[in-house]
């Protein structure tokens, strides 16, 4: 079904014909894809032999997020990092994949990437990098959600407390 | 979505236009002009040095900065946005 769009940007009136089966369908794709990269990346930090260790990272300096990223290093805040990150990554595959909390999952996949992508110090492979992309996926499924096609959102969407709370929506698809 | 979740006002829109634009200004427009009056690459290849970082008009860091700015103006947006439903 197309669906006809009045909306206004940068102050003009403009139109738009969206197919919601298309999107549904892409948007599915998407949530899918990026959910495997990041379950991916965190099961493989686990199968790799020995403790994931973030130190190498929390150490850098010269990029934009030292500040942050320093202010972890050493310790029990580098012990906490070390443990949060892998886990992080299978719960944000996890809720990708299975469309639970989505807007959520993605909000903490945008900002591991944030760090990521600034905490680059001399931009070798540019401004415009695989880690940006990666960003703006996470970003996408936080304005768009789709956690309720075949996702556990919708089933969470429809209980007493979300109707009481519909702030919430903010964090599901 | 109840209307409130889908209303945008004059703040909304300057928020949005501030973020993503320092976010395009930041990759696309200084990209264009360091393309068109700078170097393509950040990095070039020198004989007995090896690959070396070239700064050329303006700094990945200057850029960087502006690029996070602009994530943070829509974060801060997106929070104020979330504040305002609960209080609602």
């Amino acid at each position: 079904m197309l669906h006809h769009l009045d909306l206004r940007v940068l102050g003009r009136q403009w139109t738009l014909d969206l197919s919601g089966e298309l999107t549904g369908y892409w948007l599915l794709f998407l949530r899918l894809l990026v959910g495997w990269w990041f379950l991916h990346e965190g099961l493989n930090k686990y199968a790799t032999p020995g403790p994931f260790r973030a130190g190498w990272f929390l150490e850098k300096t010269g990029t934009i997020v030292s500040p942050v990223l320093n202010a972890f290093a050493g310790g029990a805040t580098e012990a906490a990092v070390n443990v949060l990150i892998p886990i992080g990554e299978v719960l944000i595959g996890l809720g990708l994949i299975l469309g639970c909390l989505l807007r959520l999952a993605s909000f903490f996949g945008a900002s591991m990437m944030f760090f990521l992508y600034f905490g680059e110090e001399s931009w070798r492979r540019g401004l415009v990098n695989g880690d940006l992309f990666g960003l703006v996926l996470f970003l996408t499924l936080v304005v768009f959600g789709a956690g309720r096609i075949w996702g556990i959102d919708a089933r969470i969407e429809r209980t007493t407390f979300v109707e009481n709370h519909p702030w919430v929506r903010y964090l599901l698809g | 979505m109840p209307t409130s979740f889908s209303t945008y006002d004059r703040f909304d829109a300057a928020a949005l236009t501030i973020g993503l634009g320092l976010v395009l200004v930041g990759v696309a427009v200084i990209g264009f002009l360091e393309t068109a009056f700078g170097s393509l690459h950040f990095t070039r290849s020198i004989d007995g040095v090896g690959v070396v970082v070239v700064h050329t008009s303006f700094t990945p860091h200057g850029r960087a900065y502006l690029v996070a700015v602009g994530l943070v103006v829509l974060f801060g947006w997106g929070s104020y946005r979330i504040c305002r439903a609960i209080v609602a």
